[in-house]
């Protein structure tokens, strides 16, 4: 038994107890088997559209004081960016109305 | 050109006729250029590079086959094939009738780039065939995708001035968006 | 260290070998590069597990399996076909040793980050698979592997750039790339994901373009593997071919097998993939996207097409032929300047619809940089050859690209300054520091015009000379003098004899630098190493080579003068910069994660990423 087989076994019982531990590790199982709920996706999908349009606004003001596009593209694609950010906040206030909903069941 | 002109038809406001025609000059120009560079040969031997140039042109043809051309091999074979060709220079031997006393005696595979005829036409058209293909492709489908938006914008249009957003989301807009910046 | 009984360390290392090298003989053969890999894989799937241990519960179980699986791939290799642990049954005294060529320290350094950023590209292709397979199909793969998209994109050009230069001072040929069948491999994988690297920012923005977005990710993927396939079949002739290439069928088979699972699931979920394509307009940054994808993936293409040209000209006509750098060289250049053009027009289009007018109008001050740029050079650089002409437009094209980059900067510096009461480098320092991704791609972007500068010098106007010489005779190349002036010669160890010739240079009759190019012996390899030696200035290298030497200590030095070489490992450099600032962690995107997650959770119970 020299050093080496020492430090083999020691990395086998390192090793056995890091690939053990989630089996004694609590995890919230509900995370893991619930079910794909659409609503929720939906949610998520459109709180990062949310974000993306109201990026692009700030992108399309910078643009247009850096003289890229011109006054009248600008406050067409800003009315149109504004009324997509508005279609996704009222759609999200409605999946948030049924989501709070379903929470109180 | 074809393609362009129906669609540009069908979508008159796309673009104006004068911006469409600097466009297209553009592009010719590009293409025209392309296609100068390519044509023009590389043929002219200055007499000085007439080693490099078969160099350059043909494969290293040592043993162990190290697949490098002769230019970038540093072999001792490499070293005798190039003394070789500078007394074959020498003796008054062009470029050309060295390189096809090559191809005689190892193959084709002694040349370090595909001949530009038959089949091996191919292997030099290919890259710019896609390319080209790709472009007009690209194109065609740029100009379907903007003018998909400028229906849906038409018919979106429409539909904005019978309902009126409610002034509350345009509030809860300006606020997230000063909150973006802070 | 020093257990020779195992077959591969006999093979790759030996005793008075240095401890550095003995490392790098560690992936210095097929066996060790494959476990290397294994290796690499493994580490990459424990940090994917550490990182998500307590989120994305949906999709990270089917990236760990995708993973897992090409783990499973190698450790079978490992295990059935090329064991790296196989023992000698008589141990021998000492070791084969390292191949001299190896014998660099870019062994140790280029081979690893070549195979983080190969290796890397596992990752982002483990969630595209997971998404397509859980049916998940919004951009959250996209956001979840972005980082690691970049960091393997930046090993991976790190990776070539070190192997260029390796090449250019291990081998000694006074260059640096060779369009050699294994550079293309690692070079396709990195056009690929370029392309991808642009072509996502489309679908972070607009949500479209799923499908192209997914296949440009599993492409490069399958790009790393073909490149793997390449380098191990012994199919192609290749400096880089490993003793011994047995494994290409295998490779070959699961290359098959990727692409008919990638392919089939794509068209599984293709109604799930379907996306809502709109552009506001001809004119944005997206069609700009667009047509650089095409150049990248043309340059691609070509590459690929003339790396299995080979094959097909076998297969058809029965002929083998080689396709060597002249036909690269010439396909390609037009495509890299055309997209060098587009590195400079890309910018000032703006996102969703830029307006013509104001376009004309940006474009004029790079436009007039251009051109006069291109009255300026064009009485200094000579325009005989086709090569020389294409380096003349590249030099013009730099020059617009890197105007536009620097207005850029300088526009957006303006603007914030009017807008938060800054100083000017204040501004400037605020603009880089609340947009890192943008800004730091357009310091990516310098760099890149860097090393299209630097090709562009040294590829056209380098001259070179070889001659015998005795000791006190000179050579002259451009304007250096080059004096031999003695030869010595230095036992280093058992093993190893150098051989130094010194080389005075003088320029306009002033000494300007010594150099001593080396010849190396190794005992038990017939084939001696040149150890060349540079000097390496802005302007140019001195590139200095002992060639041959005889008895009466007279030599064959090769004499090289590279214009420009060092603005390619410069622009090298400025990518790392430009990708240290893009990945920095971003503190409001972090925030707005962290935020989007609360909402959620608040609503939804429990939230998921």
């Amino acid at each position: 038994m020299n050093l080496v087989h020492l430090i083999e076994l020691l990395f086998l019982v390192t090793i056995l107890i890091v690939i053990g531990l989630p089996l004694f590790g609590k995890l919230p199982r509900n995370i893991l088997f619930a079910p794909i709920d659409p609503a929720n996706e939906e949610f998520k999908h459109l709180l990062v559209r949310k974000e993306e349009v109201l990026l692009a606004i700030k992108d399309l003001e910078f643009d247009w004081k850096t003289d890229k596009v011109s006054e009248a593209d600008y406050s067409e694609m800003k009315h149109k960016l504004e009324g997509e950010a508005m279609t996704i906040l009222e759609r999200l206030d409605q999946l948030k109305a049924e989501g709070k909903k379903r929470k109180k069941k | 050109m074809l393609i362009k002109n129906r669609l540009s038809k069908r979508e008159p406001n796309l673009a104006s006729p004068a911006t469409l025609r600097g466009r297209r000059y553009c592009s010719w120009a590009f293409v025209l250029l392309v296609a100068f560079l390519s044509v023009v040969s590389v043929e002219k031997a200055y007499s000085s590079a007439l080693l490099a140039d078969l160099e350059n042109a043909l494969m290293c043809t040592c043993d162990d086959k190290c697949g490098k051309v002769l230019g970038n091999c540093t072999c001792d074979t490499s070293d005798k094939i190039r003394i070789g060709f500078t007394e074959q220079l020498e003796s008054g031997l062009t470029v050309q009738q060295i390189i096809q006393e090559q191809v005689a005696k190892y193959g084709e595979t002694v040349l370090s780039s595909p001949t530009k005829t038959g089949f091996n036409l191919t292997a030099w058209a290919m890259p710019f065939v896609a390319i080209v293909a790709g472009g007009f492709g690209i194109r065609k489908i740029v100009q379907t995708w903007a003018g998909r938006k400028k229906e849906a914008d038409a018919s979106e249009k429409d539909k904005e001035t019978t309902d009126s957003k409610p002034g509350k989301y345009s509030n809860q807009l300006q606020q997230e968006l000063d909150k973006l910046d802070s | 260290m020093d257990d020779f009984t195992l077959q591969y360390v006999w093979a790759y290392s030996s005793r008075d070998l240095d401890t550095f090298y003995k490392i790098s003989s560690f992936w210095g053969g097929q066996k060790g590069s494959l476990l290397f890999w294994t290796l690499l894989l493994s580490i990459y799937t424990v940090i994917v597990h550490i990182q998500n241990r307590k989120r994305n519960a949906l999709v990270v179980p089917y990236a760990m399996v995708v993973m897992m699986t090409i783990t499973t791939f190698f450790l079978v290799l490992l295990n059935f076909s090329t064991n790296p642990f196989e023992v000698i049954p008589v141990p021998p005294e000492d070791g084969r040793g390292l191949n001299p060529l190896l014998q660099n320290y870019w062994m140790v350094i280029h081979p690893p980050t070549l195979y983080l950023g190969y290796v890397g590209f596992t990752v982002p292709f483990a969630f595209a698979m997971a998404a397509l397979i859980c049916k998940n199909l919004d951009d959250s793969w996209i956001r979840l592997t972005r980082k690691w998209t970049l960091v393997s994109w930046f090993f991976l050009c790190m990776g070539n750039l070190f192997g260029a230069q390796w090449a250019y001072l291990e081998l000694g040929w006074g260059g640096y790339w060779a369009w050699d069948p294994v550079e293309n491999a690692a070079f396709m994988p990195l056009l690929v994901a370029t392309a991808y690297l642009h072509s996502v920012m489309i679908q972070e923005k607009k949500d479209m373009m799923k499908i192209w977005n997914m296949s440009l990710v599993l492409l490069t993927f399958v790009m790393t593997i073909f490149g793997t396939f390449i380098t191990r079949s012994g199919l192609i002739q290749s400096v880089h071919t490993f003793d011994e290439a047995t494994l290409g069928y295998y490779f070959l088979a699961f290359l098959g097998v990727i692409i008919v699972i990638c392919v089939g699931l794509i068209l599984s979920r293709l109604s799930l993939l379907k996306s809502n394509n709109e552009l506001d307009s001809f004119l944005s940054r997206e069609s700009s996207f667009l047509f650089n994808n095409l150049m990248l993936l043309g340059i691609g293409f070509a590459t690929f097409w003339g790396t299995i040209f080979p094959i097909i000209s076998e297969a058809v006509r029965g002929v083998k032929i080689t396709v060597g750098p002249p036909f690269y060289n010439q396909v390609n250049v037009p495509i890299g300047l055309a997209l060098l053009a587009l590195i400079g027009i890309g910018p000032i289009i703006a996102w969703r619809r830029a307006t013509w007018s104001n376009l004309k109008k940006n474009f004029m001050k790079p436009l007039l940089a251009g051109l006069l740029a291109a009255g300026v050079l064009f009485p200094f650089l000579p325009l005989g050859s086709r090569s020389e002409i294409y380096s003349y437009i590249t030099f013009v094209l730099c020059v617009f690209v890197m105007t536009t980059i620097l207005i850029e900067f300088f526009k957006g510096a303006v603007a914030r300054k009017s807008l938060h009461d800054e100083k000017l480098p204040e501004a400037l320092a605020s603009l880089v520091w609340r947009s890192k991704s943008r800004y730091g791609g357009y310091i990516v972007h310098i760099g890149v015009v860097l090393i299209f500068a630097g090709i562009a010098g040294s590829q056209s106007y380098s001259a070179h000379t070889e001659k015998r010489i005795k000791i006190g005779e000179s050579l002259k190349v451009k304007e250096f003098t080059f004096t031999y002036e003695r030869l010595g010669f230095i036992e280093e160890n058992a093993t190893k004899t150098r051989a130094i010739a010194q080389v005075g240079v003088y320029k306009d009759g002033k000494r300007v630098w010594t150099g001593q190019p080396e010849k190396e012996f190794y005992k038990g390899q017939n084939q001696p190493v040149s150890e060349v030696d540079v000097l390496s200035t802005w302007r140019q290298d001195l590139y200095l080579i002992l060639a041959d030497f005889g008895e009466d200590e007279s030599a064959t030095l090769k004499i090289y003068v590279n214009p420009m070489v060092s603005w390619i490992w410069m622009g090298g450099w400025v990518i790392a910069f430009g990708t240290m600032v893009s990945v920095w962690p971003d503190r409001l995107e972090q925030r707005r994660r962290l935020e989007r997650m609360k909402i959620q959770s608040a609503v939804f119970s429990p939230a998921q990423e």
